[in-house]
């Protein structure tokens, strides 16, 4: 994917083109607004990052440069101000979504592949029967076995190994994970995250040699098979 | 902050010049209403007077002419002439021929204050039986006495006026130096002596309430204040502690060649650690705004009860591990801001998990509360609180004694403020009791 990323904070520009890079993305980094805009009214990409507050013309300057010729390309705001009226603001005038500074790159990793899978469906029928190794789980009927034995999982565990599923070989974040599985948009100063991981991961992997649900410290957690 | 305030009346001033201008309205219309009066009742003698004097004129006349003839009525009202000093007689026959007139007071004939009488005079048989007369009064020195007083009245009045607009303004100014006093006493009052407090030895019933007002607005701006003190003094003690281990590990990491693998692990540390920072910073902006008046963004009705059943769900481990159940009692549809509704119940509910004996039963209640409030509680079984510590509770970065304690899991000591913050985003308060080995603590949401 190619993405540009107009953000006037050096450090931060420089860790978002190193990360995103290493991630499997081309990245155009443009340094203030005129040249963001420049870029993005020139370019094709096919998802702008782009800060609120920059030098030249401010982000709403560049977000509106791109709608008015008629340049849908996903934006997703980066913004330090954590004022609702803002964000209302970005989203009315044709951003996609929105990210409050500081956050965690796993998060904002997580969203550019959600706006980009957005942006250009696949067009395939997303598949009800999901497997890894020998876990198989089955959607419709709400059934996860490893090994040909049936998991013993409550509601809201089989939906967290469904997410970690779908989304395999990603690192998912606590608050990514509250998010989608309990529909909990905060971040809780609680370890309720953490225990429920442990809960499934003592379902799932305690009685396989295989684990196939890791903790990535610091960042989240991923479910892939390691050998 | 406004510029400094500028005049453009003044208390004393203006009460000075509306008392004066009263007096002056009321002493005027008495004095006017005197001067009428009495200037009446003088007309009235005058005319009482000057019908006397026609009929002791007339008298006289009569007698004279009854006995002496033309001649001798002529002389006789010569010889009078001097008694009637300015007034002035003239008699004529009956036929228009002049008798006599006075001469005294010709002079004045036309002046404006006098005032005429005609009158007969019958004579018998003599002189044609009957003399027409004149008799013209002349009240020039009334008049003047007139206007002298009434001169003197209004001199009165005016004095009267600056008399009363003087005192007034003393009086006033007087009355008004405690207010000197206090604003002397506010001027002392500065960041470093928030604890002074205004007080008069005497005050005016008028001045009471403000001072008290004006102190218990101290009080609480003192409180506050110290509030913040005491907040920036605990952010920076929870930002150091994280910022320390960061740096001393980073150092003690860098200062040699390391493996990879040591390496990954500091950067994984020190993330977790930045995360925790994060987080905190976060928190305290949330309270920052709620401070600032952030009100919550309610949407459609929804039953808490609900809602405070997601938040279960998401507790669900947690609580599983600490074997105890739980339940929602009693229920409520409002409308709140859904999101920040959860993030209160699960403080609520964390804290109630860390605290409720094991094996007990935690209960949510959801009840209405008085003045259009709904009360959501978390109950659980446990150690008591303290009663001094119940009001704090809610204070930021208050730690009860028992919440160092537990599962090895930091807890920045925002949870509850944010409850709190919550509450008053949704024109609620707090509450916290713990009585009988239960403790509950909650907050009430407004019902719109």
């Amino acid at each position: 994917m190619r993405l540009l990323v107009v953000e006037d904070e050096a450090k931060l520009s420089q860790y978002l083109h190193k990360g995103l890079s290493e991630n499997g993305h081309v990245v155009d980094v443009a340094r203030d607004g005129i040249e963001g805009r420049r870029l993005a009214t020139g370019g094709q990409y096919d998802l702008v990052l782009l800060d609120l507050m920059l030098p030249g013309v401010d982000g709403f300057g560049v977000l509106q440069a791109l709608r008015a010729q008629s340049n849908y390309t996903p934006v997703l705001m980066l913004t330090a101000r954590d004022k609702v009226e803002d964000r209302v603001r970005g989203l009315e005038q044709g951003a996609d979504d929105y990210l409050v500074k500081p956050f965690a790159f796993s998060e904002l990793l997580a969203r550019v592949g959600a706006l980009v899978r957005r942006a250009a469906p696949t067009g395939a029928q997303p598949s009800t029967q999901l497997s890894l190794g020998d876990l198989d789980v089955d959607l419709l009927a709400r059934k996860a076995t490893r090994a040909q034995q049936r998991l013993d999982l409550t509601a809201k565990e089989f939906n967290l190994l469904a997410l970690l599923l779908r989304r395999r070989g990603q690192i998912l974040s606590r608050t990514t994970l509250a998010e989608q599985v309990w529909d909990m948009n905060f971040d809780s100063d609680t370890n309720v995250v953490e225990v429920a991981v442990r809960r499934l991961r003592a379902k799932l992997d305690d009685p396989y040699p295989d684990k196939l649900l890791h903790t990535v410290r610091g960042m989240g957690y991923v479910l892939e098979e390691r050998t | 902050m406004a510029g400094p305030l500028s005049c453009t009346h003044s208390i004393s001033r203006r009460l000075s010049r509306k008392l004066a201008l009263v007096t002056m309205l009321c002493m005027g219309a008495l004095f006017a209403g005197l001067w009428l009066s009495v200037s009446m009742l003088l007309k009235e003698r005058n005319a009482q007077d000057m019908q006397q004097r026609c009929e002791l004129i007339a008298q006289v006349v009569e007698q004279v002419a009854r006995h002496g003839g033309e001649a001798a009525v002529v002389a006789r009202l010569k010889s009078d002439e001097p008694m009637r000093g300015r007034n002035r007689l003239e008699v004529w026959t009956a036929d228009g021929r002049l008798l006599h007139a006075d001469l005294a007071a010709s002079a004045a004939a036309n002046g404006e204050h006098r005032r005429s009488g005609d009158f007969k005079i019958s004579t018998g048989s003599g002189l044609g039986g009957e003399l027409h007369a004149r008799y013209t009064v002349d009240y020039a020195a009334d008049a003047a006495m007139g206007r002298r007083w009434a001169l003197l009245l209004v001199a009165l009045t005016l004095a009267a006026g600056a008399l009363v607009a003087l005192g007034v303004r003393w009086h006033v100014r007087r009355e008004l130096q405690p207010l000197h006093a206090l604003a002397a006493q506010t001027r002392a009052i500065s960041p470093q002596q928030l604890n002074l407090r205004l007080q008069l030895e005497d005050p005016a019933e008028e001045l009471l309430p403000w001072i008290t007002q004006f102190n218990a607005l101290m009080e609480r701006l003192e409180q506050s204040y110290g509030q913040l003190e005491g907040f920036n003094a605990d952010v920076a003690h929870e930002l150091r502690t994280p910022l320390a281990n960061l740096m001393g590990q980073t150092e003690v990491v860098l200062s040699r060649e390391r493996p990879v693998e040591e390496l990954r692990d500091t950067l994984a540390s020190n993330l977790e650690e930045l995360q925790r920072l994060s987080a905190m910073v976060n928190d305290m902006l949330f309270l920052s705004q709620a401070d600032r008046g952030a009100v919550a963004r309610r949407g459609a009705p929804v039953s808490l009860a609900a809602l405070a059943q997601q938040v279960v769900e998401f507790h669900e481990g947690p609580l599983e591990d600490a074997g105890l159940t739980l339940q929602v009692e009693g229920d409520a549809t409002l409308p709140v801001d859904e999101s920040l509704f959860k993030r209160a119940v699960s403080n609520l509910l964390g804290n109630a998990t860390r605290f409720a004996n094991p094996g007990s039963t935690v209960v949510i209640g959801i009840a209405p509360d008085a003045g259009q409030q709904v009360r959501v509680e978390v109950r659980n079984q446990g150690p008591a609180i303290a009663a001094q510590s119940l009001p704090r509770l809610f204070d930021r970065f208050f730690r009860g004694d028992e919440s160092r304690c537990c599962d090895g899991q930091v807890h920045h000591g925002l949870g509850l403020a944010i409850v709190a913050a919550i509450a008053r985003m949704h024109a609620g308060r707090t509450v916290a009791e713990s009585a009988a080995g239960v403790t509950r603590v909650g907050f009430t949401l407004a019902t719109a």
